[in-house]
């Protein structure tokens, strides 16, 4: 995700998508997935599956909720999510 | 071999445009030979307005005199209104290049739409700097970026706190350089609303206020004059140290309240004249500044009770980047 510029600011972040412009403000809970994603896609984006494996096994998190369906829209714009 | 006494350096004032005689600020005008060094921008003005002259003296009076230099950012022209519409209904109209970018405003407001005018070629043309929608000003060189929206009593607090010895860098425009991270003064007077004026007026002997227009398209409004102190150090930029978000409520009690990063970000690039225009480049400035500035949400009702929090906060803010 090289064309992604991450920038960590306390406990959230924002990031510059280059591609489009874009920026995204990312709360605490949603930094600290992108991060998550970003280090198991290691540069390219990564299987919804896999993405919701992490959050429930690794993250301990419900993926269902509304909070979490929020974020994973979000890292779906910013192109971390495949398919 | 003749010897020379070394000669005592002349410490000279600035001649001011407050102490030049009307008729001779007027013929300045009339030739275009006068520029107005803002700080960040310099813009040349011509005009034979007399009341636009008059009106100018009182609100840029601390600024030096200066020839008009062989580079100038804007040319501007504050003239009459044109044809038979000009005896009926006096206008004044506002040029930059040549161009008429507004409908002409009533004559008697001519300053007011000079001021209008010089913002908005400045918020679409300064594009070689990061403009933040927001107040500076310094404490020595550490500076507090003040963002709001309208309303929120930011200019208020812009005024006041030149009032009691803050260096203003601008009322309007955080003017972010992206290569050193510095904000460059864009000093002009502070446009006072409605209550605000009488506020101001009321609060130090040292205010100096411009007429009041009333009716304007953004109410009664009257102009603060910047300092001399702020605008002999009008060149020198300072660097960000805090960044506050001041809403005034009346009768509240003072209330601080922290930011988080993410949230301080938002509201200083989204509220950024041209942050979407200059992309990459204004996202890594306002990062480091919000990197590197506490933010906090001040609401207050008591000007003196606010100033003092926040030269509280930039002492705080100080020692803690020294500690760093």
């Amino acid at each position: 995700m090289t064309r992604l510029l991450y920038r960590q600011l306390g406990d959230g972040a924002v990031v510059f998508d280059t591609a489009n412009w874009h920026t995204h403000i990312l709360t605490p809970a949603a930094a600290v997935i992108f991060e998550v994603f970003a280090e198991a896609g290691n540069g390219d984006a990564i299987a919804e599956s896999r993405a919701l494996e992490l959050l429930r096994e690794e993250l301990d998190v419900d993926p269902g909720s509304p909070e979490m369906q929020q974020v994973l829209r979000s890292l779906q714009e910013m192109g971390m999510l495949a398919g | 071999m003749t010897s020379q006494q070394p000669q005592e350096p002349q410490h000279t004032q600035p001649t001011r445009i407050r102490d030049l005689p009307l008729t001779l600020l007027e013929k300045r005008f009339s030739t275009a030979s006068l520029a107005l060094d803002y700080g960040a921008a310099i813009v040349r003005v011509r005009s034979r307005l007399g009341v636009f002259v008059r009106d100018f003296q009182q609100v840029y009076g601390a600024f030096a005199v200066a020839d008009a230099p062989p580079f100038a950012d804007f040319h501007t022209e504050v003239c009459g209104g044109q044809g038979l519409r000009s005896f009926l209904r006096p206008q004044s109209r506002f040029l930059i290049d040549g161009i008429q970018p507004f409908d002409p405003f009533p004559k008697a407001q001519a300053l007011p739409h000079f001021e209008w005018g010089v913002n908005w070629c400045f918020a679409q043309r300064f594009n070689q700097h990061v403009l933040l929608h927001a107040g500076a000003l310094a404490l020595g060189d550490r500076a507090v970026i003040m963002a709001a929206p309208p309303g929120a009593g930011k200019s208020t607090l812009t005024a006041a706190m030149m009032l009691r010895g803050f260096r203003m860098l601008s009322d309007e425009f955080g003017v972010l350089c992206p290569r050193t991270g510095k904000l460059w003064p864009m000093l002009k007077p502070v446009a006072l609303k409605n209550r605000a004026v009488d506020v101001i007026r009321d609060f130090a002997d040292n205010a100096i206020l411009g007429p009041l227009y009333k009716g304007t398209r953004k109410g009664d409004v009257a102009h603060l004059a910047p300092l001399a102190a702020s605008v002999d150090a009008r060149q020198r930029p300072a660097r960000p140290c805090l960044l506050l978000f001041p809403s005034f409520r009346d009768g509240a009690t003072l209330n601080i309240r922290r930011l988080p990063g993410e949230e301080a970000f938002a509201r200083v690039a989204f509220n950024s004249f041209n942050y979407a225009l200059l992309g990459q480049i204004s996202f890594a400035a306002v990062a480091e500044v919000v990197a590197a500035c506490p933010a906090f949400a001040l609401e207050y009702s008591r000007l003196d009770e606010a100033i003092e929090a926040i030269r509280t906060m930039i002492a705080e803010s100080t020692s803690d980047a020294v500690a760093a």
